[in-house]
């Protein structure tokens, strides 16, 4: 082998390690999706697994405690009139994705804590939509189908899970029950709140523009302004 | 260093890189311990002689 394709093969190794330091360092300081991130640095070292990739967020312990200094988890299932057991579990990851975005304010928090009790029917989980029914009922009366609604928001049509999934780096459109999954829901739900402005008028404590960014009209506003007002706007 | 001697090494180079990728991927989809496809597992393989006490994060 020549000595030429030996330095090719050398400086294709350094060019990797340099993404695995990267990868590593972004792994230790905790930034796992965005710029400079352990998701960044993975597309670098491997282009092929642009689209396959099911990123998952730890939660920090840090972020754990930040997410009940507004309320405490029975402030919480007191206001949205959800179990406090499903508060407590899946609260922390949604707060924390909305603050990875950098849409965590008290506004924005208590505009998602009312959205999640309307949207999963004060359950407080990642739900599919009509869940208290089964599959067969879906494909048969939801003409979006099998693109129904999952998750905090409901996500919901093929163009969303592909808009989102692409967003998140998980392939949502031919694994759509992914949709459901804590994690990812909590990333879908902040994700749809950042890029459809719901953020912004939570932000203006607009909770009609809230609930229509959302819903598209006013279903569920009624329930909407009761948990905001019992979280103090 | 003979040409076939670097050869060698840079494939053990490449092989390693291969694992430590994988490893990152693991880490990313939160797959940290129990198998070979692991954080763990890739870890061990890497570096046999190490004794490894891996600490799971929260999701």
């Amino acid at each position: 082998m020549s000595t030429e394709t030996h330095w090719r093969r050398i400086s294709h190794l350094d060019a990797q390690q340099a993404a695995i330091t990267g990868a590593l360092r972004a792994m230790a300081e905790g930034r796992w999706h965005g710029d400079d991130s352990v998701k960044a640095w993975l597309l670098a070292l491997d282009p092929a697994s642009a689209g396959r990739l099911v990123a998952r967020v730890p939660i920090y312990d840090r972020a754990q405690e930040d997410c009940w200094q507004c309320w405490s988890p029975g402030e919480l299932a007191r206001a949205t009139g959800c179990p406090e057991a499903s508060i407590r579990a899946n609260w922390p990851a949604i707060h924390a994705e909305l603050v990875a975005r950098g849409i965590g304010s008290r506004e924005v928090q208590a505009a998602a804590l009312g959205t999640i009790a309307v949207e999963t029917a004060r359950t407080f989980e990642p739900v599919e939509e009509a869940f208290w029914l089964d599959d067969a009922w879906r494909r048969a009366n939801l003409r979006y189908a099998p693109f129904w609604g999952r998750g905090y928001v409901q996500l919901t049509w093929d163009y969303n899970y592909r808009a989102y999934g692409e967003a998140l780096g998980v392939e949502l459109v031919n694994n759509a029950h992914l949709a459901t999954q804590p994690d990812i829901a909590a990333a879908c739900l902040a994700e749809f709140f950042d890029r459809a402005g719901v953020a912004k008028a939570a932000e203006r404590c607009e909770w009609r523009e809230v609930r229509r960014r959302v819903q598209g009209a006013d279903a569920g506003l009624n329930h909407l302004i009761e948990v905001v007002g019992r979280l103090g706007f | 260093m003979t040409n076939d001697e670097i050869d060698a090494k840079l494939d053990q180079l490449e092989r390693q890189q291969a694992m430590q990728t994988e490893a990152i991927r693991a880490a990313l989809e939160g797959r940290w311990t129990g198998g070979a496809e692991t954080v763990a597992g890739y870890l061990q393989a890497l570096d046999p002689s190490r004794e490894l006490v891996p600490r799971v994060p929260l999701y």
